[in-house]
């Protein structure tokens, strides 16, 4: 299993960039975190199958129109143009921005090696990374092996993705009840005064506490809430490398057109929150978007779609612009769409119904670590064994 | 008198002391007050539900499901109600731990129901997932390991939540009629790897193989083909032949004999000597300390072994042994130990919010590991600055709803455990409520 923390180095380390923090002192901080700062690497799970032509939307094939007319239709003047080929839906107006400037590059036509239908098993084997699902085994604790620092997961525990042996891992979610007031605080520190591990845990606690504090945290947890916080202990923990969010409900068998406009909403604020919370991080910075599968090409008898096989994903984050060359020769440049397009038609369908997956999601993903944390062939088949790197 | 002893049986292998459990311990010698709580099945209230009723309203949810011009709002709730029925199920066994007088093998039922693992991962897990510690675990904690281990692979929530109702032998009728059909090696791997050797246990891949096919055809009834909504055994999906596991050969089996066969294997599995030392050490783990003392474990594991894996008396090894009741508390409680030692101790038996929301919220919701291996057992997994901000968090919300005096409290649930220096935050505290949620968070009601 993975570990919390609870390493004495690092609370040393942690406990100084606290007090830097408090401190008025600009330049100390931003001396603290170029010395150990890691070069972030953000994982947005999409859960429930994100319907790929809704998203990046094939606009110059010939059979899109016919297909998906009917749910393009009352947008299409709004749509936001990528190339000549691709446009963006538009609901997503800052992933758009970001591709201006160069910090986006959207992927279509992929797959993980999973080929049936359930979100569950699908799920689960894209966080294991594997050809199959092993549950304490994920691939961002084993990309987190291959580099180094600690992993931060926006959930209630820690994910499939980040178990693995010998990682550090933290969790943060807002909780249901009310934070404590400083008064039981400093009670409770008194209280922890001859427990070594208690103590540590709680000032670590009291830290996050302060770096998410002043958010609207009770009522509702929604997406950009996660990112922010996200962006904000990351921000304050150098030490933290990579981190998970996860965002639910894009299972949209049914009136797919106004339920996918409120999430693109979500996610497009999320990813800007992400953005400022992250500060000067963010120019190091790769964010990575995927979801389990794609939906059928066809539109069902409720204005939604069904779950299929190729999706779309994203890369995203200043890394991309900051560190282009490096980018450019792993195979994935920045302001350009990647992946080869199948097409729409019948035949060109996986089991006559799906968008044809014509690459694996791992690579891509792996092609995006070669360049953002330099890792070589051999630790990408680690964290990947059954995709083979060039 | 009320020795140290008695608060670490209380603590140690139960879920604290409340006054009940004081007054029964006034009179009896700790090591008997545990020992006397194996000796029969674990007493369940009447189940909310089974896994027949669980299995005949999943096929009969389906079937409505696939019917026409359905309304969306009829279907959700058709689902919802299947659902609201397993988690009254599921909270049943934890409200029950509250006030049992039978701690040590509440203790018991929990662990042997994270052993075998099921979660909530679709609507038939999610249906029968509460029904397994019910139906196969809890009648057999008085009793052996091997009728325990046989119960639960066959039980239908096992086999569902590991796919086995679809695995078919390759050279069985049924694979030479449809060409999709094959070997799931899910069950076998996991009976293997996490039920009984244990993953370093000198198993091999063929092994796993072979215990696939031995278990092939072992499968459920749908009722809405009139099958029995329960375990069925299709000897047409079952592998024919004989099998090798762990260089032993089990004979090839008849119409007749059924399942006699993966039976057979399992029984063998469930005394082997590496499946004695997998059990006692997750025991130890569990009760006593993250890393047990390796004396312990050889001991437990030789009762296991010599008793046929009678679970008394390798319990009765755990409770006879010195290193079981050292003074130090070694083991951080779970999420789950906490909240019930909480709400047991402070005599709060509905606690707001419900405990299956709150253990959603502390990260061990019920059915729900989503790992056959089940919730880690290591404070790491569990623990950090996080999950002790949310145990803070909910202590003082479920102070609120404490009525006990704090002063009285605190001696009442830890005895001679509680220190000069705790003694003292608590009674400084501002407020009533303040003194409960500094008692809950003290490091010796966290730590057992």
């Amino acid at each position: 299993m993975s570990k919390y923390i609870n390493r004495r180095d690092f609370i040393k380390g942690a406990g100084a960039a606290w007090v830097l923090m408090q401190s008025p002192s600009v330049f100390a901080t931003a001396k603290l975190l170029s010395e150990s700062t890691k070069k972030p690497l953000v994982w947005v799970m999409l859960r429930g199958g994100l319907d790929p032509l809704h998203t990046i939307m094939p606009v110059a094939d010939p059979d899109f129109a016919a297909i998906r007319g009917a749910i393009v239709k009352p947008i299409e003047d709004a749509l936001l143009p990528l190339n000549q080929s691709f446009s963006l839906h538009p609901d997503l107006p800052y992933l758009h921005q970001l591709y201006g400037e160069g910090q986006l590059s959207p992927i279509v036509a992929v797959a993980t090696g999973y080929r049936e239908r359930s979100h569950f098993e699908a799920q689960d084997q894209l966080e294991s990374g594997l050809n199959q699902t092993e549950h304490e085994n994920g691939w961002l604790a084993r990309a987190l092996n291959a580099y180094s620092g600690d992993g931060l997961a926006l959930a209630r525990a820690v994910p499939i993705a980040l178990r693995g042996e010998d990682n550090t891992v933290q969790t943060w979610y807002p909780t249901a009840f009310n934070e404590p007031d400083d008064d039981l605080l400093a009670r409770l520190t008194s209280l922890y005064s001859n427990d070594e591990q208690m103590g540590e845990w709680l000032d670590l606690a009291k830290m996050q506490l302060t770096a998410t504090q002043g958010m609207e945290q009770k009522r509702r947890t929604n997406f950009a809430l996660l990112a922010k916080s996200c962006g904000q202990l990351m921000a304050q923990q150098a030490n933290i490398s990579c981190a998970m969010l996860e965002l639910n409900g894009w299972d949209t068998h049914n009136n797919m057109q106004g339920r996918l406009s409120r999430k693109f909403r979500e996610l497009d604020a999320g990813l800007l929150a992400l953005r400022e919370s992250l500060g000067e991080r963010w120019k190091d910075t790769l964010v990575v978007v995927t979801t389990e599968f794609g939906r059928t090409v066809a539109i069902n008898g409720t204005s939604g779609s069904d779950h299929g096989t190729g999706a779309s994903m994203f890369l995203a984050g200043g890394a991309l612009a900051s560190n282009a060359p490096d980018f450019a020769s792993a195979g994935v440049a920045n302001k350009q769409v990647h992946g080869s397009w199948p097409g729409l038609g019948k035949d060109q369908l996986y089991e006559g119904r799906d968008l044809m997956p014509t690459s694996d999601t791992r690579e891509w993903i792996g092609k995006a670590l070669k360049a953002h944390w330099s890792l070589n062939k051999r630790q990408l088949a680690e964290i990947f064994p059954d995709i083979s790197f060039m | 008198m009320i020795s140290d002893a008695h608060f670490i049986a209380a603590n140690r292998f139960g879920y604290g002391a409340n006054d009940r459990d004081l007054q029964s311990l006034n009179t009896i010698t700790p090591v008997s007050w545990l020992k006397q709580q194996l000796l029969e099945p674990y007493p369940l209230p009447k189940p909310a539900w089974s896994s027949q009723q669980a299995i005949t309203d999943v096929y009969a949810f389906n079937t409505f499901r696939k019917g026409s011009g359905l309304d969306q709002g009829e279907v959700s709730k058709a689902r919802r109600t299947i659902v609201m029925k397993a988690r009254a199920m599921a909270e049943q066994s934890v409200q029950q731990s509250f006030s049992t007088n039978r701690p040590l093998q509440a203790r018991l039922l929990d662990f042997f129901s994270n052993h075998f693992s099921v979660s909530r991962a679709n609507l038939s897990s999610l249906a029968l997932a509460p029904t397994l510690e019910a139906e196969a675990i809890a009648p057999n904690l008085h009793g052996y390991f091997a009728q325990m281990l046989k119960q639960v692979v066959s039980h239908p929530a096992m086999i569902v939540y590991l796919n086995n109702e679809r695995s078919v032998g390759p050279n069985s009728k049924v694979a030479r009629r449809r060409k999709k059909a094959g070997l799931n090696e899910n069950l076998g791997r996991e009976v293997l790897e996490l039920h009984t050797l244990g993953v370093n246990g000198g198993y091999t891949q063929q092994d796993v193989i072979e215990l696939a096919k031995a278990l092939s055809g072992w499968s459920i009834g749908n009722p809405e083909k009139d099958e029995s909504a329960g375990f069925v055994f299709r000897h047409n999906a079952h592998e024919p032949g004989r099998r090798t596991i762990l260089n032993k050969r089990y004979a090839q089996i008849n119409k007749s004999q059924g399942e006699a066969q993966g039976l057979g294997i399992l029984n063998d599995l469930a005394n082997h000597p590496q499946t004695a030392k997998h059990i006692s050490h997750k025991l130890a783990k569990h009760f006593i300390a993250d890393q047990p003392d390796q004396g312990l474990v050889d001991a437990m594991s030789a009762a296991f072994l010599s008793s046929q894996g009678h679970i008394p008396s390798v319990m009765n090894a755990m409770i006879d042994h010195p290193q079981s009741w050292q003074m130090t508390q070694q083991k951080l409680k779970t999420p789950r130990d906490f909240v019930i030692s909480a709400c047991r101790g402070c005599s709060v038996m509905s606690p707001r919010p419900s405990i299956y929301q709150l253990l959603e919220v502390l990260g061990q919701g019920l059915f729900n590991a989503g790992s056959p291996a089940g919730y880690a057992d290591d404070a790491s997994a569990w623990s950090g600055p996080q999950a002790l901000m949310s145990r803070i968090e909910w202590s003082e919300h479920f102070a609120k709803q404490v009525s006990a005096d704090s002063l009285m409290l605190a001696p009442a649930l830890l005895g001679g455990f509680l220190n000069e220096h705790t003694r003292t935050q608590i009674a400084r505290a501002e407020s009533q409520r303040q003194a409960i949620t500094l008692l809950l968070m003290s490091p010796e009601f966290q730590r057992r």
